[in-house]
């Protein structure tokens, strides 16, 4: 399949035609060749009409045992300066992933390769694969704005745009062909999602800068949910909050966790082992060790992961 | 550091304090004494003529007459073409140097754009008259008749000097100051906000848009306003090529006449009297507009800098 077509098909559907399915067939062979957005939002929706809620069930049975993404022997460089050296790693769907290790090891611009952050960065060079969805997300064809609506991102600081809190949610729906009636539902089933809809729904048309720290952070999760995506990357999202603040964000972590395929990095082994599912251990830009969480943290295989964990290494 | 030395290094913070504080205090001095002398030299003009002196249309040193509206017009309506032409395009470029042009080409087009920057006014005007002039008589103009000649922006002979020759040539000058200050504006928007809007899935285009252009308005303002300070006070390439006629036509194509070509075309032959304390309120005038502009551009940027001084971590460029 397709690697925005599947995007959509485990949403609850509006009831849909046969013809709408055959429609999205057509578009779907078209989608190969970098499409205009529309077409593509299109393309999502009529995805969603066609698809009963068998045939979503099917998909998630289908799909929940591989891995949403995959990197295979991953290199990257800043100019010479070889930062990923050769990192294969497959993350499971619908769960939550840690990456861990000590400060400039790599773990921000693996991240950073899943959702091609880093094509803007002059110098930067990628090598091996990055599969999502069993396409290589590298490859010519592939339009990184697309993949960004798939692949959503929260960054360490909290980053809203000097507007409204409802015009941050609603920012990355522009060219979806939304209304402003679903736009503002969208906003809102986002917010909820996020945990901050009872805090704000009174006061969605006031400065999003207005609200704490912790707010702002759930707000650009929000914002990222609302573009539906099924990737969340999370870079240190509670580095620049206080201990309540993270620890709302940990909850929200574990609600996300059931509903996307959530990637965290962090440096807080706490939040690393309460949160997570799988832990990757990363050392010098290569993945010293990898698996549940439990076991990495428990009965680590490396020795550098034992100490690391232990507080001895980083 | 010994005691002694101790004391000179004082000493020398204190002169060193000194004379900055009297050279900043002396182009307060100076800046004061200039508004002063030339009320006072304007007076007698201020007192006969009042309000009449901005809103006659009579300009007459014969029978010491003076109203001052022609000039105002071809002052806003000239400067005003200039900014309809180069707000658009300088922001464009900004916005292109600043986070679309690969570093090479952007070190290229900075060079030109500094370049147009360091050219003489004269210059410009001989420029206008040799190129700009016959281009926009046997050119611009036609075409503007023949597409929009139903507004009486674009009616009247194509004479080639006039209103829409000053406007092309200020727009070129003030181009570079524009496109500098808005590259300076949008440099200061934080890299946090393109990357929030691209990952997203937000096209470069909308992040341009949506995100860092509106990050920094008063920024982009300001940039504006200290260009359309500069077209206001343009004297010489504006003298030589907008005709100097004394028209308030509603053509762009009829010829005008700016406050600053009236002062450069007469000042030379003013013997005294009322015709020269005329000729100093339109200096005044001028000289209060550019001010006020001058003002509310520093009351917009500290604002700006306030703004975006938390967030100048990420000045890495976006290619
Ligand atoms: N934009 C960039 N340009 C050049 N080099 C970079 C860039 N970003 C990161 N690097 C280099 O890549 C290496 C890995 O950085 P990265 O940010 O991925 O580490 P990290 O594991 O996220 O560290 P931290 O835990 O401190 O966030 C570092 O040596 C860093 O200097
Ligand atoms: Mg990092």
């Amino acid at each position: 399949m397709n690697l925005f077509e599947q995007r959509r098909v485990n949403e609850n559907g509006r009831a849909g035609s046969v013809a709408v399915g055959s429609r999205a067939m057509t578009l779907g062979s078209a989608a190969v060749a970098p499409a205009p957005a529309a077409d593509i939002a299109e393309v999502s929706s009529s995805m969603r009409a066609a698809s009963g809620a068998s045939a979503g069930a099917a998909a998630r049975a289908q799909t929940s045992t591989a891995p949403i993404i995959a990197a295979e022997n991953l290199r990257t460089y800043y100019g010479h300066n070889e930062v990923l050296k050769g990192v294969s790693l497959k993350l499971p769907q619908r769960s939550l992933t840690a990456l861990i290790g000590p400060s400039g090891c790599g773990k921000t611009t693996f991240l950073r390769t899943l959702n091609r952050m880093n094509d803007h960065i002059p110098g930067f060079r990628v090598e091996g694969k990055v599969l999502v969805d069993g396409r290589d997300i590298y490859a010519p064809d592939v339009d990184p704005v697309l993949l960004r609506r798939r692949v959503g991102m929260v960054f360490q600081r909290p980053n809203p745009f000097p507007l409204s809190i409802l015009a941050n949610v609603t920012w990355g729906l522009r060219g979806h062909g939304l209304s402003r009636k679903e736009q503002r539902e969208r906003a809102e089933e986002s917010l909820m999602k996020a945990g901050l809809w009872d805090e704000v729904k009174d006061r969605l048309k006031e400065p999003a800068l207005r609200l704490s720290g912790g707010q702002q952070q759930r707000l650009c999760i929000a914002r990222a949910l609302a573009v539906r995506p099924d990737i969340l990357l999370m870079d240190e999202p509670t580095s620049a909050l206080d201990p309540r603040a993270s620890t709302k964000i940990e909850e929200l972590m574990l609600e996300l966790k059931k509903e996307y395929t959530v990637v965290l990095v962090s440096h807080n082994m706490h939040q690393a082992r309460r949160v997570s599912d799988q832990c990757a251990f990363f050392l010098h830009g290569e993945v010293v060790e990898y698996g549940p969480t439990e076991q990495v943290f428990e009965n680590p295989q490396d020795e550098r992961t034992s100490a690391y964990v232990s507080g001895r290494l980083g | 550091m010994t005691h002694e030395k101790l004391e000179t290094a004082k000493l020398g913070e204190l002169a060193f304090r000194g004379a900055t504080a009297a050279a900043a205090s002396s182009i307060l001095a100076l800046a004061a004494v200039y508004a002063v002398q030339m009320t006072t030299n304007s007076w007698e003009s201020i007192v006969r003529f009042g309000w009449d002196f901005v809103t006659g249309t009579a300009w007459d040193p014969v029978s010491d007459v003076y109203g001052a509206l022609p000039f105002i017009w071809g002052t806003v309506v000239s400067s005003l073409v200039a900014l309809v032409l180069a707000v658009p395009l300088s922001i464009g470029l900004a916005a292109y140097l600043s986070e679309v042009a690969p570093v090479r080409i952007r070190r290229i087009v900075e060079f030109f754009v500094e370049l147009l920057a360091a050219i003489p006014s004269v210059v410009y005007g001989l420029w206008g008259i040799f190129v700009l002039v016959p281009f926009v008589r046997e050119h611009v103009q036609p075409f503007l008749q023949n597409t929009l000649g139903f507004l009486p922006l674009f009616q009247g002979p194509p004479f080639g000097y006039g209103m829409l020759t000053a406007g092309i040539l200020l727009a070129i000058m003030i181009l570079p100051i524009i496109t500098s200050l808005t590259r300076e504006a949008l440099h200061a928007v934080p890299i946090a906000q393109r990357e929030a809007s691209l990952a997203l899935g937000s096209t470069r285009w909308e992040t341009i848009r949506h995100a860092v252009l509106p990050y920094n308005k008063s920024g982009i303002i300001a940039a504006i306003v200290l260009g359309l300070g500069r077209a206001l006070g343009e004297t010489m390439a504006v003298t030589m090529v907008i005709g100097n006629v004394p028209l308030i036509s509603p053509s762009l194509f009829m010829p005008g006449q700016t406050v600053a070509s009236l002062l450069a075309n007469e000042f030379a032959e003013v013997s005294g009297g009322l015709y020269l304390s005329a000729l100093t309120e339109l200096g005044l005038l001028l000289f209060g507009v550019t001010f006020i502009l001058n003002v509310v551009t520093r009351l917009f940027v500290p604002l700006v800098s306030r703004k975006v001084g938390g967030a100048a971590e990420g000045r890495r460029q976006l290619t």
